[in-house]
C-alpha cells in the first residue's frame, strides 16, 4: 500500500526527516564554523538530531540521556573549555594542497556508495524484542538483574570526580 | 489512524516551518541601517573587546563543568528508578541510597577541598 504525506505515518516519517536534516545540518556547521563558539552551537544543534533519532529508534530513554547529557552539560563542559584555552581563531587549518579538494570527495564518493551497496544488498532480518524499551522497564531491568552495574556506576561516577579534582588541581602546595 | 498524533506532528512540521520562513522573510524584507559603531559588539560603556584573547579565565569553571556533569549524569540515572519505584519496593530504594552515598563521598571530598568556594 502507498503511504501518502497525509497519513500518521507520512507526518512521522516527516518528522524523521526533519530531524535528520537538523543532524546534518549541525554537522556542517559544527565542520565549518570559522568561530569555536559557533562550531559548539552546530554541534548542539546536531545533538538535538541524534536525540530525535534515538527517539525514532524507539529507546527514548537514550533520547532523554542525549538531551540531558550532552546537550545539557557535555556543550557547557566544551564552552568551558573553549574559554580556558583561549585559541588562535585565526589558526584555522585549510587545504594543504589543491588535491586535497578532489581526493576527499572521491573517497566520500567511494565510501557512500559502499555503504548504499551493502545496505541494499544485506537481506534485513528483524531481531525480536527483548523488552518495549520504556524508562520503566529499563529502570526495573537496571535495579533487578543488573543491579551490579548499577552500583558500579556510582563507583565510576566517584571515581571521575577525584579524578577532575586531581588533574585540575595538581601542582598546588597547600 | 490517531488523530492526536497526526496533529500534534502538523504542528510540529508547521512550527518547524513557520519559525525559519518568517526569519527568513524579515531577513529579506526588513529595513536595516549599518553603521560603524552599530556594528560594534558593544555598543555603549566597554568598547569592542574583539580581539582580546589573553584574558585568563580559572580553571575553577572547568571543575564546576565537570562536577556539573557528573551530577547530571547521576540525575539521569534515577528517572528509570522513579518511574518504576512502586514495582522495586525497598530493594530498590535501599540499591538507590547505596548509589547515591558513593556519590555523597564525592560531594564531601569536594567540599572538603574547598572546590565550591568562591573568594
Amino acid at each position: 500500500m502507498m503511504k501518502t504525506l497525509f497519513s500518521a505515518d507520512g507526518l512521522v516519517g516527516l518528522l524523521f526527516l526533519f530531524n535528520l536534516i537538523v543532524t546534518v545540518v549541525g554537522g556542517i556547521v559544527a565542520c565549518n564554523a570559522e568561530r569555536l563558539v559557533r562550531a559548539v552551537i552546530g554541534l548542539v544543534v546536531c545533538f538535538v538530531g541524534v536525540a530525535g533519532i534515538y527517539f525514532f529508534l524507539n529507546s527514548p530513554f537514550i533520547a532523554m540521556m542525549h538531551i540531558l547529557i550532552y546537550i545539557g552539560a557535555v556543550a557547557v563542559a566544551i564552552s568551558f573549555a573553549i574559554m580556558l584555552a583561549a585559541p588562535e581563531e585565526k589558526m584555522r587549518t585549510g587545504p594543504t594542497s589543491p588535491l586535497s579538494g578532489p581526493i576527499g570527495l572521491i573517497s566520500t564518493l567511494l565510501l557512500i556508495s559502499g555503504l548504499v551497496s551493502l545496505a541494499l544488498k544485506t537481506e534485513w532480518t528483524s531481531v525480536t524484542k527483548i523488552n518495549d524499551g520504556s524508562v520503566k522497564t529499563i529502570g526495573i531491568q537496571l535495579l533487578t538483574n543488573h543491579s551490579m552495574v548499577f552500583e558500579l556506576i556510582s563507583i565510576v561516577l566517584l571515581l571521575a570526580i577525584l579524578g577532575a579534582l586531581v588533574i585540575a588541581r595538581g601542582g598546588r602546595e597547600e | 489512524m490517531d488523530l492526536e498524533l497526526v496533529l500534534s506532528a502538523a504542528a510540529l512540521i508547521g512550527l518547524a516551518v513557520l519559525i525559519p520562513a518568517l526569519m527568513l522573510v524579515t531577513a529579506i524584507f526588513g529595513p536595516r541601517a549599518k553603521g560603524k559603531i552599530k556594528d560594534e559588539a558593544y555598543e555603549s560603556g566597554i568598547g569592542a573587546t574583539i580581539g582580546v584573547v589573553d584574558q585568563k579565565f580559572s580553571v575553577k569553571f572547568y571543575l564546576l563543568a565537570i562536577l556539573f556533569l557528573i551530577f547530571d549524569i547521576e540525575a539521569v540515572f534515577m528517572y528509570p528508578w522513579a518511574v518504576s519505584v512502586r514495582e522495586l519496593g525497598w530493594f530498590g530504594f535501599i540499591e538507590m541510597v547505596v548509589f547515591m552515598l558513593f556519590l555523597f563521598t564525592g560531594l564531601i571530598y569536594i567540599l572538603q577541598k574547598g572546590v565550591l568556594n568562591w573568594r
